[in-house]
């Protein structure tokens, strides 16, 4: 099989510069990530360690199976907003007892585990992964419910959040609550609703309502451990499945209730072995993607650091360059690839991307978007070509594939090419971005001007006197607003991807895709046969 | 000729035997007793023949029966191997009335030799010195002096009953020698009850030296040089080496030519051990002759570059000797016995099933009766095996010999190996410079140190590698991803470790090549780089750019490291404690594995601190369990005769305390 030929010169000029703005770019995610594992701030993890307690990524190290990887979503969400970066809630899927498992962990230091908008919209995304990868999920419960003063951007969405538990269980995919503290009100659903309930002595306490609501609505004196605690649950409610003495016991009841779901994958595991690491080294990712989003790189570059044996068949090597298609294979999983190369999305490319969709669905063969586009063409000689047809064959073919999708932001996912790139609305299975990617329905100069264009036009409709000056500043302004908006860490914080990852682990990360994504069976669509474009 | 042997005996004897016979193209037939049916030495055999039972009387000691499976078998000798029946003149005796070969010597000179007092007569009566000892007790005057006048100066008044020194006098000339003996009998009446002293010749510092002679039934008789086996424990030896550092060319010829007459004397056939003392002075004394090939026989064949166990039986068919023409040892063997026991805990027996055991066999030779998975029984000696090196000189031979057992693998138990060790390197050792006293003089507790903080930290490491490789390689889901992938690195991988009594926690993280980078132990940063290449059973450490190459084996409960900073068994402490299994306070467990021998209380009995619950007995040897405080017997979880597995919660004691409140 054709190995790529790396054309990189590490020691130039463009590599360099490119490397070192990569290494700053990871270097101040690095800090914000400190953030995250900081929670609710010092003072609340040492009052939570003080009572004996662990940290939620504690509490799923111990969960899974030891050196075993682990994959987290979402790690940056609500950065940049008045919430705590993170959501307050931990989400991933790792290995227990050789189960690949979804796990949520509420995280208690932040107000108390509460849920907000953004907790709410990281679950809801984990809920998504669970039914769409067929997964059983752990859930470890510390969990005031709703937060109060946020309740009405979540309370009426979240609902969501216990039919879904149901909807799990209705299509058997077990789900597991570990319940390590207070879990009030729509916390207690939580449990509520899961197959298997782990509570913990003298810790879960699981009610609707606490003893001061229970007193302001019927008058009646109670104490926690009478409402909801977890020997009353396991001996006098039956709430409680199982009961553990500690922390640690529960996480070990909780491995053991795994080991016994009989969980049998629907896919084979991989097939191309053995399995070759690539021969380029893997750390030169760093300085491939170019500073200058408007400037293109050879996505092959990237494919040569990132599938196995830097083995890639190019398929329609000399048709429609400007997207580079393929089959390649990843930790041993045979993949179909679709990446940019030149930005800028043809006719040609349109078409070529469509029909190497429908060749994957035909051999129930994964799909990897590596997405760096400026959008499809514009123009009069185009339009006349009819691209919008050809872009929507191709968007029509992505929107309608029946293998998984995943989807990587290598650079920018720009305009409708962010759609027929199987960009979010299109359910890729997973979607990561580099740190370097933008998105946005155009580049942040061009819909500046462009809205600067349209009102030189309007005021010259209306013959009104333009002023260059104030528009240059709204322009500016614009540009800026929508270039920070276009930001990976902008979009990551709204959990509009699965999250930012080290180019360098790209590899790791698609590979612990493609074996989850086996829990669920892979047919692609059928019907006609493959239409040549 | 012998067409068909029976080897009368079991373990690394049996096992040796078996080989050069199957090289001789003699079929072989072996003998097991019911816990020795999957042993290594059945194995090791054409056919095998059952003796049921496990006690030695009903089995590898009952001698109708043996000879009966013989003839029955239509074996036509016996070799007897060492221990068991192979000095028992009756069991000769019967065996040659069967009409069978027995491989040994007469049932005469077994019989002679075997009587202590018989042999230093004989001894004595052809002019070889001989150690004896007199009673002096209540002696003076003329009568004492009259006991005394064939013994030299200085002499060694000893206590009957003594030990720990007490009532032992060293007398320089005759006249202390009243004083002596009275104050000597004095001590050790207060001391032990009973006055009775002797009086020996007093060897500073002995040496044992012993000289293989080897005879035929032509009247040849050979001495096959000296063997220095002084290192010993309660008198049994451990440490063996052929040549011996301090025999010269004209003392072993001297002693050659004693032992070959000692021999001859009992018109002696085959293989024997003439035992001596040698005195500071290199004056030797008789000690005792062994009418049977010896434990350490395999240094002698390495320095003569003759296979005993051949020679015994071709003599023993009939063949002569005289062609055999070694004039000097050549080279320098040393042999190792290595044991299934405690050095530190009054070599108390250990033993249970060796999990894995791996010696570096390019290095030296190994007799064993074991294999991996196979299981050291309590019943018989504790002996797992012998591990014996050769090389051209002694310093050469003792390095060799060290540095295979650093690199050996045994796990399962603690066994005497860093005690070998630690004697191979001992500056007396090296030295040539040892004595019979040399385990007394150093004992385990000193002999064997606490590793270094650096040798357990790289140690504790390997182990750490070992068990992620392990990980790595059992892990059924995406096998290939590195181990602990972590795209939000948040806490360290840990794992945790006993060893010695103290819990280590090793803190790592998983790079994406799988390697560890920050490592600390208990908390403290260790202040290396960790690179190495992953396996569950060797891992290459390569710490401040040197790579060490070490063995690791993991069980479930342990994981053992070992390399040239030393053996380690470390204990995996479980991440989770299954709430039942946990260990009440109070529990008294099983020090070895063994059988009990008496139950003293009975459950609700209240007890007071070191009254006696039970007693165990392994290996011959009684160990007592004693009430640690004043309490009530909550439990009994044995009765007599209950077998016992080594850390077997046996009984749990409710501190009478707790009662009371």
């Amino acid at each position: 099989m054709p190995v790529v030929k790396t054309k990189i010169d590490t020691s130039s000029n463009v590599y360099l510069e490119n490397r070192s703005a990569m290494e700053e770019k990871l270097k101040a995610l690095k800090l914000i990530e400190q953030q995250v594992l900081l929670g609710g701030g010092e003072k609340y993890i040492e009052r939570h360690r003080k009572r004996g307690k662990m940290l939620p990524r504690e509490r799923i190290e111990l969960l899974l199976d030891p050196d075993s990887p682990f994959l987290e979503f979402s790690t940056l969400a609500a950065y940049g907003t008045n919430y705590t970066v993170g959501g307050s809630v931990v989400t991933g899927i790792g290995v227990i007892e050789g189960v690949e498992c979804l796990i949520t962990a509420n995280d208690p230091t932040v107000k108390g585990g509460t849920t907000n908008p953004y907790t709410l919209k990281k679950v809801t995304r984990a809920s998504d992964i669970t039914i769409e990868n067929n997964l059983p999920s752990v859930h470890l419960v510390e969990s005031g419910g709703a937060d109060l003063p946020t309740q009405s951007e979540m309370f009426i969405p979240g609902g969501r959040m216990f039919r879904d538990l149901t909807q799990h269980s209705a299509n058997a995919r077990p789900t597991v609550a570990l319940v390590f503290g207070n879990s009030t009100a729509g916390g207690a659903y939580v449990p509520g609703m899961s197959d298997y309930i782990v509570m913990i002595k003298k810790r879960s306490k699981v009610f609707l309502g606490g003893p001061p609501l229970v007193k302001m609505a019927t008058g009646e004196e109670s104490n926690d451990e009478e409402l909801g605690g977890a020997e009353m649950h396991a001996r006098i409610s039956g709430l409680s499945d199982y009961l553990a003495e500690d922390e640690l016991d529960a996480i070990r009841l909780g491995r053991q209730i795994i080991s016994r779901l009989n969980w049998r994958k629907k896919g084979t595991g991989p097939s191309i072995l053995p399995v070759e690491e690539p021969i380029y080294d893997i750390d030169e990712l760093l300085g491939i993607p170019t500073v200058d989003p408007k400037s293109p790189f050879d996505p092959r570059e990237v494919l040569a650091r990132v599938v196995d044996g830097s083995k890639f068949d190019e398929f329609k090597p000399e048709y429609g360059t400007s997207l580079v298609t393929g089959y390649a294979a990843i930790h041993g999983y045979p993949v179909g690839i679709l990446a940019n190369h030149r930005g800028v999305l043809f006719s040609e490319e349109a078409e070529k991307a469509a029909q190497f969709i429908q060749l994957a669905n035909q051999i129930d063969t994964p799909l990897i978007f590596f997405q760096n586009t400026t959008g499809y063409i514009v123009g009069k000689e185009y339009e006349q070509r009819g691209i919008i047809k050809d872009g929507a064959k191709m968007i029509n073919a992505v929107s309608n594939s029946r293998v998984p999708h995943l989807t990587v932001n290598i650079g920018a996912s720009y305009g409708a090419g962010n759609y027929g790139m199987c960009g979010r609305a299109y359910n890729p299975r997973f979607l990561f971005s580099w740190p370097n990617a933008r998105s946005a329905v155009m580049g942040a100069q061009q819909l500046a001007g462009v809205l600067s264009l349209v009102s030189r036009q309007s005021a010259k409709d209306r013959n009104l006197p333009f002023d260059e000056e104030a528009n240059e500043a709204i322009r500016q302004a614009v540009e800026t607003q929508i270039e920070a908006e276009s930001e990976a860490l902008f979009l990551t914080a709204r959990i509009f991807d699965d999250g930012i990852i080290d180019p360098r682990d790209t590899r790791t990360v698609l590979g612990m895709c493609l074996s989850i994504l086996e829990n669920q069976e892979i047919k692609g669509t059928r019907g006609y046969g493959v239409f040549r474009m | 000729m012998i067409k068909k042997l029976l080897i009368a005996n079991r373990g690394e004897i049996a096992v040796r035997v078996a080989k050069t016979a199957r090289e001789m193209g003699i079929e072989t037939v072996g003998l097991y007793s019911t816990p020795d049916r999957d042993s290594l030495h059945v194995r090791s055999c054409d056919v095998a023949v059952h003796l049921p039972g496990e006690s030695p009387a009903s089995t590898y000691l009952n001698a109708d029966l043996i000879i009966e499976n013989t003839l029955r078998i239509g074996a036509d000798a016996i070799h007897p191997g060492y221990g068991f029946l192979s000095e028992n003149a009756d069991f000769a005796d019967k065996v040659k009335s069967a009409g069978l070969s027995f491989i040994g010597p007469s049932p005469y000179a077994i019989r002679t030799m075997g009587s202590k007092l018989e042999s230093k007569e004989l001894v004595k009566s052809i002019n070889i010195p001989t150690l004896s000892s007199i009673d002096v007790t209540g002696l003076s005057g003329n009568e004492l002096s009259n006991r005394v006048k064939d013994f030299t100066f200085p002499i060694l008044i000893k206590a009957s009953m003594g030990g720990g020194g007490r009532g032992m006098r060293i007398v320089e000339n005759i006249d202390d020698m009243e004083q002596a003996v009275e104050s000597a009998s004095r001590e050790a009446k207060s001391a032990f009850g009973d006055g009775t002293v002797f009086i020996e010749p007093y060897l500073t510092r002995p040496r044992h030296i012993e000289i293989q002679i080897f005879a035929d039934t032509h009247g040849n008789v050979i001495s096959l040089f000296e063997r220095e086996c002084s290192i010993q424990r309660r008198h049994q030896k451990i440490v063996e080496e052929s040549p011996s550092p301090r025999v010269d060319e004209a003392l072993r010829y001297e002693m050659g030519e004693a032992a070959v007459k000692i021999a001859k004397s009992v018109e002696y056939l085959g293989a024997g051990t003439v035992e001596f003392l040698l005195d500071n002075s290199n004056k030797f004394y008789f000690l005792e002759m062994n009418t049977r090939l010896q434990v350490e026989h395999p240094v002698t064949e390495f320095v003569t570059g003759l296979d005993l166990v051949r020679l015994q039986l071709e003599v023993a068919a009939g063949m002569s000797i005289s062609h055999i023409n070694v004039s000097k040892p050549l080279g320098h063997a040393i042999e190792a016995r290595l044991y299934a026991e405690d050095p530190l805990n009054d070599y108390l027996p250990t033993g249970g099933e060796i999990e894995l055991f791996e010696v570096p066999g390019n290095l030296v030779r190994i007799d064993t009766g074991y294999e991996s998975k196979d299981t050291v029984p309590l019943s018989y000696d504790p002996m797992i095996a012998k591990i014996i090196s050769y090389a051209t000189s002694r310093d050469e031979a003792s390095m060799k010999l060290s540095l295979a057992l650093k690199k050996s693998i045994i796990a399962g138990f603690k066994t005497n190996r860093e005690l070998l060790v630690r004697i191979l390197e001992h500056d007396e050792f090296m030295n040539g410079d040892t004595d019979t006293g040399f385990l007394v003089r150093n004992t385990p507790n000193t002999l064997i140190r606490e590793p270094s903080k650096s040798a357990l930290n790289i140690s504790l490491v390997a182990a750490t590698l070992a068990e992620v490789a392990q990980n790595n390689l059992s892990r059924k889901k995406i096998p290939t991803i590195p181990s602990g992938f972590r795209n939000l690195l948040s806490q360290p991988h840990t794992k945790r470790y006993e060893y010695n009594g103290f819990d280590y926690e090793i803190s790592y993280y998983l790079n994406a090549s799988s390697q560890l980078d920050s490592v600390g132990v208990n908390g403290e940063l260790l202040d290396v780089m960790v690179d190495g290449i992953l396996s569950p059973s060797a891992v290459t450490l390569v710490i401040d750019g040197i790579r060490l190459e070490t063995t690791t084996f993991i069980s479930d409960t342990r994981i053992d490291v070992s390399s040239i900073y030393g053996n380690f068994a470390f204990m995996r402490v479980p991440r989770f404690v299954e709430p039942g299994l946990a260990q009440l306070p109070g529990s008294l467990v099983a020090p070895m594995p063994g059988t009990v021998t008496k139950v003293a209380v009975a459950q609700g009995d209240t007890v007071s601190k070191g009254d006696i619950i039970l007693a165990i007995e392994a290996m011959k040897m009684e160990h007592s369990i004693y009430a640690p405080y004043d309490g009530i017997v909550a439990s009994i979880y044995v009765s007599e005769k209950s077998q016992v597995s080594s850390n077997e919660v046996l009984a749990v004691i409710e501190e009478s305390e707790k009662h009371e409140v």
